[in-house]
């Protein structure tokens, strides 16, 4: 009985996880039609931006409000991820007007191996290097040197 | 290597570090507000940048279709796209969620060439299948993972 709860539970966050990827990769392809239709790719981020606050403010307000207060000890982190959030979206959206978005989208596929390598910068002690890690990192590596050259 | 490719390098780095950025605010902030904060920040500064380089003119002379599709697009990008890998992640674990959005590029590629009529050539497609497998084997290394 307890292995049929399991097995439903991790059914279910698998299928959320892929309706979670094609959300990001259908966004990225409306964001290409709008970009080669001729719209400025800053605009197009900075609504979509827009769009998002609303939603995510209309959709957790309630849990704002009954939720614990700001700590000060974040604010910086939250900033600073948001400006690396802005000149993330811009540059994808300005590649999209020179790139197909087949070529541009599988090299922001090496955005967990990007993180990566900055936990193991900024947050010590929660991941190490391997040899399987090493493996891998040199197949994105090749992987977008590939679509690099050959685009 | 084009603009084009470079500008995807930067914002692949910038996407990295930022998530990493999210984890350490996550911390001490409840992820429904750091969600919002970014998003907030993210508006702000592209707006800046937009009010520097082009003018206010710009936010200008936009259509009703635009408006409908960035719509869609803040709702997929920011919540179902964020709201249900969160919740994903929580159900079936981060080493079988992420490598899931790990194969993103390979979608990416098959919606393009039938909604966009794209034709990547062979060596992009090989490409993003080494980005795909690659990050697969980061991600479900579990010895990688300290604490």
């Amino acid at each position: 009985m307890a292995g049929s709860a399991d097995t439903r539970r991790i059914t279910i966050g698998l299928v959320l996880a892929v309706l979670a990827m094609l959300s990001f990769v259908t966004g990225g392809l409306l964001a290409n039609h709008l970009v080669d239709g001729g719209a400025s790719p800053r605009v197009v981020a900075f609504y979509e931006a827009l769009f998002g606050l609303a939603f995510t403010l209309a959709i957790r307000l309630r849990a704002l409000r009954s939720g614990p207060s700001l700590v000060a000890s974040g604010v910086g982190w939250m900033l600073a991820a948001g400006v690396l959030f802005a000149l993330a979206t811009g540059s994808f959206y300005t590649a999209l007007a020179r790139l197909d978005y087949s070529v541009a989208a599988p090299i922001t596929g090496a955005v967990p191996l990007a993180s990566y390598l900055f936990v193991l910068i900024m947050l010590r002690g929660y991941e190490r290097l391997t040899p399987r890690v090493v493996f891998g990192a040199a197949l994105v590596v090749a992987g977008v040197g590939l679509i690099g050259v050959v685009n | 290597m084009g603009l084009g490719i470079l500008l995807a390098i930067v914002a692949t780095l910038a996407w990295g570090a930022g998530d990493v950025f999210v984890r350490r605010a996550m911390f001490t902030v409840p992820a429904e507000l750091v969600v919002i904060a970014v998003v907030g920040m993210v508006a702000v500064v592209l707006g800046v940048v937009i009010v520097s380089t082009e003018g206010l003119a710009a936010f200008g002379g936009i259509e009703l279709a635009f408006v409908g599709i960035v719509a869609v697009m803040g709702a997929l990008v920011w919540v179902t796209g964020n709201l249900f890998y969160f919740h994903g992640m929580r159900r079936a674990g981060v080493t079988l969620a992420a490598p899931i959005l790990g194969a993103g590029p390979l979608f990416a590629i098959a919606l393009a060439v039938l909604f966009a009529g794209e034709r990547p050539n062979v060596a992009t497609v090989i490409g993003a299948f080494a980005v795909v497998i690659g990050i697969g084997v980061i991600l479900t290394d579990r010895n990688r993972v300290l604490r």
